[in-house]
């Protein structure tokens, strides 16, 4: 998981003391006091903000043509169920320095079944990765720190570590924030990098070392408070990605009815640009939409529109989502190709021309403890995603944390 | 056509960023409270107390040195220096007054909110945010200090050394004016 | 591509242009924006699981200031 520019920072607003603005919105982050003047009450030298656990089960079932679970012409299963706990911790240093640590364990079943020998007994090799086909478990640790540089700015460094049993992979950003005209606009700048390091497997089963791709990320964003209840935010971001883009055990279906490997560019340009309103409702609710524009150097354009409404009765707030996703195919996306033809190919569903839909609820239970305004907090939600191309997703999380 | 397009960005957030009043690109002065505008009648302006009923904060002071915090139950710097402020308003022994204004509330919330951190000092609410655009205070919190004669001798942002001193001035000098008996101290918490 | 980068930047400048219109919400006046509610990303794992879920099962990811691509074996 990344953090976004937003939610870094969101740290530098986590930390109650030293704060005059509420918590909660990253692009209202206020002037610590004592930066301008020595204040009397001083925030202690170290303290946890909060901490909160989830559980998430990803359900998925559907039919694709990279996989070769199936049909000999395809498209083949591709079920998979995902386990996903997870934690995260925010402490402060002083008033400046805000720490948060995530770490996360994916066990994913069916993780790859793209071979036909899927059935076969467990401890069987049933694809050419082994055991991370049929069950793989990943970790990853992301820690993310934002120091207040001054009343207006602040800087961030972004670091991760992923581990799956093929794969590991590296990231480290940069971000920083400047806030204009009394902290009412907000600028933001990030850069990412990443670099994915992973076994070279052919269809046979037979492993050529490891191979690479790299990620990089720029962001550049701004928000601006309209009224005293409308916010809007927008932003763009630039990735290259270069290296092998896929796995190379990735495989399409071919027109002799055997399976041939999958063909990408080596390269990867893309542009997204998105743009993003919040309104205070007077009923205490709120309500988000949002909207992005996607489009990469391997001919795929995509628009995305999601909305999002919530309403607070007394402690408990309920939440209420919808998102809309078209995508066109890449240009070498295919169902079937000619054993003859070099070239790029994919069968990736993916990758192929598609509306997904997502519905979305979700409630959220606020108890306060103690004098000192401490809370802990029970979250449930739910999202049924579907996609035009025989592809659906359920998933159910779980949430407990607790507050300042 | 990519540079224009990249032309057209930059001037597009030139304008934005420097459309958005004087600050700009300019860096940012440090924030302080607005000096206060003398205006006229301010202590007579209608606020409200806990109990919903009309109040000014001439009637709350009622000509005592005074420090005046605004704040707000959402401002998290404001709910640090609570206790404080709290503490403060213990030790100063009816000569001196520690008041908040709870601004842009109301007063069912504010006075919930106060029980239940045990605040004994004096709340008045501004929920209409009259008495702190009278005084062109916009920032939460705010500190004053009000001497006996009921001009605002300081102005800051968080409760601070400086405004201690400040209050401890105003006792000082109300206390050699013999408006004050008995012993006070205002000092740090 | 590069038209569609073009026009993408041309909007999202804009865009800024039309939110820089002096709109000034004095610091006092922004309890409601403050609201957890009104976060943009809400809940921070949530928010995490779900983009993990559209960016590996759709060919579009990014936009939101998160990296898009990479990270992970799910291409």
């Amino acid at each position: 998981m990344r953090l976004p520019v937003a939610g870094a920072a969101l740290l530098f607003l986590v930390a109650p003391a030293a704060r005059g603005e509420p918590v909660g919105n990253p692009f209202l982050a206020p002037p610590p006091s004592d930066l301008d003047q020595p204040a009397l009450v001083s925030a202690p030298r170290y303290r946890i903000e909060s901490v909160a656990v989830r559980t998430t089960t990803f359900d998925q079932d559907g039919l694709g043509y990279q996989s070769a679970a199936g049909p000999v012409f395809g498209p083949g299963s591709e079920r998979a169920t995902i386990l996903e706990p997870q934690c995260e911790i925010v402490a402060a240093l002083g008033d400046r320095l805000i720490e948060r640590v995530v770490t996360s364990v994916d066990v994913v079943t069916a993780a790859s079944p793209n071979h036909r020998l899927y059935g076969l007994p467990v401890g069987t090799p049933v694809d050419v990765v082994s055991s991370p086909s049929r069950i793989n478990e990943a970790e990853e640790i992301d820690s993310d720190s934002t120091y207040a540089w001054s009343r207006t700015a602040t800087l961030g460094i972004h670091a991760d570590y992923h581990l799956e049993e093929p794969l590991e992979s590296w990231g480290l950003g940069a971000l920083a924030t400047r806030s204009f005209a009394g902290d009412n606009t907000v600028l933001s700048g990030s850069l990412y990098q990443i670099v994915d390091w992973f076994d070279n497997f052919n269809l046979a089963g037979k492993r050529f070392g490891r191979d690479v791709r790299t990620t990089t990320n720029a962001n550049l964003g701004f928000s601006q408070l309209l009224t005293p209840t409308t916010i809007v935010l927008g932003s763009y971001g630039f990735t290259v990605q270069a290296g092998t883009l896929t796995n190379t055990w990735n495989s399409v279906p071919l027109s002799d009815a055997t399976r041939g490997t999958e063909v990408v560019p080596r390269e990867r340009l893309r542009h997204a640009v998105s743009g993003r309103l919040l309104q205070w409702l007077p009923w205490n609710g709120a309500l988000k939409l949002g909207y992005r524009l996607y489009a990469d150097s391997w001919g795929s354009l995509a628009h995305t529109a999601d909305a999002e409404l919530s309403q607070r009765l007394g402690r408990l707030t309920l939440d209420l989502g919808g998102r809309y996703h078209r995508q066109s195919a890449v240009s070498f996306f295919g169902t079937l190709f000619d054993p003859a033809a070099l070239g790029l190919r994919t069968a990736d569903s993916d990758l192929a021309p598609l509306v997904a839909h997502a519905l979305s609820a979700g409630a959220r239970w606020d108890q306060p403890i103690g004098p000192q305004g401490h809370r802990i907090y029970f979250a449930i939600n739910g999202e049924h995603y579907w996609r035009t191309n025989n592809l659906h997703v359920d998933f159910v999380s779980g949430a407990l944390g607790w507050q300042q | 056509m990519r540079r224009r397009g990249l032309r057209g960005l930059s001037l597009a957030l030139a304008v934005a960023l420097g459309g958005c009043g004087n600050a700009g690109l300019r860096r940012a002065s440090a924030p302080t409270a607005v000096p206060p505008t003398a205006v006229d009648g301010w202590q007579q302006i209608p606020l409200t107390d806990l109990d919903g009923r009309q109040v000014t904060l001439a009637q709350v002071l009622a000509g005592r040195p005074a420090l005046v915090n605004f704040w707000a139950p959402w401002c998290e710097r404001c709910k640090t220096e609570l206790p404080d402020l709290d503490r403060l308003a213990r030790r100063l022994d009816g000569c001196g007054v520690i008041v908040g204004v709870a601004v842009g509330e109301d007063a069912s919330h504010t006075a919930a909110f106060v029980h239940e951190r045990g605040l004994l000092y004096p709340q008045v609410v501004d929920e209409e945010f009259h008495l702190a655009d009278a005084l062109r205070q916009s920032r939460v919190p705010t500190t004053l200090v009000i001497d006996g004669a009921g001009a605002i001798v300081h102005a800051g942002l968080a409760l601070d050394q400086a405004a201690l001193g400040a209050l401890q001035a105003a006792l000082s000098r109300a206390d050699a004016d013999g408006h004050c008996k008995g012993s006070h101290r205002a000092g740090t918490t | 591509m590069k038209r569609v980068a073009a026009r993408a930047l041309s909007a999202l400048a804009l865009a800024a242009l039309l939110c820089g219109g002096c709109a000034m919400v004095p610091q006092n006046r922004r309890k409601h924006l403050g609201d957890p509610m009104m976060s943009p990303d809400g809940d921070a794992l949530l928010t995490a699981g779900q983009r993990k879920l559209y960016t590996s099962r759709e060919s579009a990811a990014g936009g939101d200031a998160a990296p898009a691509g990479g990270g992970c074996g799910c291409q």
